[in-house]
């Protein structure tokens, strides 16, 4: 079987915003359960899951721990943490239904407590990493640093780089599910005009800091027929993983293509390129990130990602959509799961629901996961079916 | 208080050098290579046969950004966070001190000024290397 013989049948964000709705498990549990319903499923149908078990209780971390609680016996598990969340969840979970492992499986989750971090938050905290930690290297700076190499390299401004920071923004400030919802709209000058954070990065280029869950249900493309709704394929996934995670400076000469062999490895697998897609779902913890994809998705030359930005061909309307929803710069951000929420915009493109932001006649969409400063890279393509 | 590193069997030389003012690296005994951050095994061969020894402590400024919201109470904003090449072949995230924020560049010259945060770590930072030209 093939990754286009599983379908993505279920998908469910959970309210997002600066408070939490519920404990991590509870918060968990809404996302499982807001999958399942969407899909017209129930917990019982359930035998895979990549969902991260929060604790207390069980194990935390381990995914296994919610076959007690939801008292249900499963055939196939996913690793914790990153594996439950996104195009790697997703991907992997594809897999295990695609070999036979499980026939129904639940990928996602609540807000993750980082394992390695001293005060349990997320971005702007420290990640108990030995060799950055006393520097005051957290997730900013890191990718600051791959961000000012290209700016070195190719003449990448500040402009380019608040341009697409604005536009994005605007997307999440006219979308009313956006944390953002109304914020703005933000122009460059706003953008630059907003406090610095990390050279190149101002406040308003990086992504916001929310808390919430979300969850995706996958099971065969036969079975996902005669679920409630048109079931969204996953015609192809590729990673890209470079080494430990925050512990060495990110150096763009080797992490500045991170994710090129992911997307051709996706692509090929989907019989699809580039040109084929109607919107794209692209990671966005900040600014450069998106530019930095413009490059390694091939729609421009290495170094051209900034005046490819000012085409404004990603705007609302132009032929390469990038998150009209708002992305993780304005629409929400929450520890793991808004790697989720982006293959989650891409399905609800692909299914045609996205109201206001909605891309017409949608049939092919790309999500993407993290990016240069994490050193990991996950990529997939998805189809209308 | 500045956050203090949870050193290994593994690390712990490289920070008790770094309290003695000296810099070390690990070097492959079998294929010459210098690794950083600290590794089990080489990070060019896969050896386990590597030995610390001294580094010059010279090197280039690869990347850097002025860091203005700092990472938790203990940082004095704006500091300086750079990965640097050293000569000798290896790379190392640090600060860069001794300067205005403003005056550090990309490809600049640097070399390691050991910074004493408390009795129990002393971080390796670089500074800018002397003008050779100043003052003729």
């Amino acid at each position: 079987m093939l990754h286009r013989d599983v379908a993505i049948a279920g998908v469910y964000i959970t309210p997002q915003g600066r408070t939490p709705t519920g404990s991590p498990a509870q918060v968990a549990l809404a996302a499982i359960d807001g999958a399942l319903a969407d899909a017209g499923l129930e917990r019982t149908d359930i035998d895979g899951l990549a969902v991260d078990w929060p604790g207390p209780g069980g194990v935390a971390g381990e995914c296994a721990s919610w076959g007690r609680v939801l008292n249900i016996p499963l055939s196939w598990t996913g690793d914790a943490w990153l594996d439950s969340a996104g195009m790697r969840g997703v991907s992997a979970a594809a897999s295990a239904i695609a070999s036979g492992l499980c026939e129904v499986a639940v990928v996602g989750g609540g807000p993750v407590v980082l394992k390695q971090s001293a005060d349990g938050a997320t971005v702007g905290s420290l990640m108990g990493r030995e060799f950055a930690d006393p520097w005051g290297a957290y997730v900013s700076p890191q990718f600051a640093l791959v961000a000012q190499r290209h700016m070195y390299e190719f003449g990448t401004t500040s402009e380019q780089l608040a341009l697409v920071a604005a536009t994005i923004r605007n997307n999440g400030h006219r979308n009313p599910e956006a944390v953002m919802y109304g914020k703005g709209p933000y122009t460059v000058a706003d953008v630059l005009a907003s406090r610095l954070v990390a050279t190149p990065f101002h406040l308003l280029d990086l992504c916001i800091v929310a808390t919430g869950g979300a969850a995706t249900v996958l099971t065969t493309a036969e079975r996902a027929r005669d679920l409630r709704h048109p079931p969204v394929g996953l015609a192809g996934a590729g990673w890209d993983l470079n080494g430990p995670t925050y512990a060495n400076p990110p150096l763009y000469r080797e992490v500045g293509r991170i994710g090129e062999s992911a997307i051709r490895r996706a692509f090929d697998m989907a019989g699809l390129g580039v040109g084929d897609v109607d919107v794209f779902s692209l990671y966005d913890p900040n600014s450069f990130e998106v530019i930095r994809q413009f490059e390694i998705l091939g729609l421009c030359g290495e170094g051209e990602g900034g005046p490819f930005a000012e085409e404004l061909s990603f705007a609302p309307g132009g032929r390469y959509p990038v998150n009209p929803e708002g992305g993780s710069l304005s629409c929400a951000w929450n520890g793991i799961q808004q790697m989720t929420i982006k293959v989650i915009e891409a399905v609800r493109q692909l299914r045609g629901t996205c109201g206001d932001h909605q891309v017409p006649g949608a049939e092919v969409a790309v999500a993407s996961n993290v990016g240069s400063g994490s050193r990991h890279y996950e990529f997939g393509v998805l189809v209308r079916s | 208080m500045r956050p203090e590193p949870v050193t290994s069997e593994l690390t712990e030389p490289f920070w008790q050098a770094c309290r003695d003012g000296r810099l070390i690296v690990q070097r492959c005994n079998q294929c010459d290579t210098r690794f950083f951050t600290p590794e089990v095994a080489c990070t060019g061969c896969a050896s386990f046969d590597w030995t610390w020894t001294d580094s010059d402590g010279i090197g280039t400024v690869y990347s850097f950004t002025v860091v203005h919201r700092a990472a938790g109470p203990g940082f004095e904003t704006p500091y300086v966070v750079a990965a640097v090449d050293l000569d000798e072949g290896w790379t190392i995230m640090t600060h860069i001190v001794d300067c205005e924020p403003d005056d550090v560049r990309i490809g600049q010259r640097v070399v390691v000024r050991f910074e004493q945060v408390s009795p129990t770590l002393t971080l390796p930072c670089f500074r800018p290397m002397p003008d050779p030209d100043a003052g003729t």
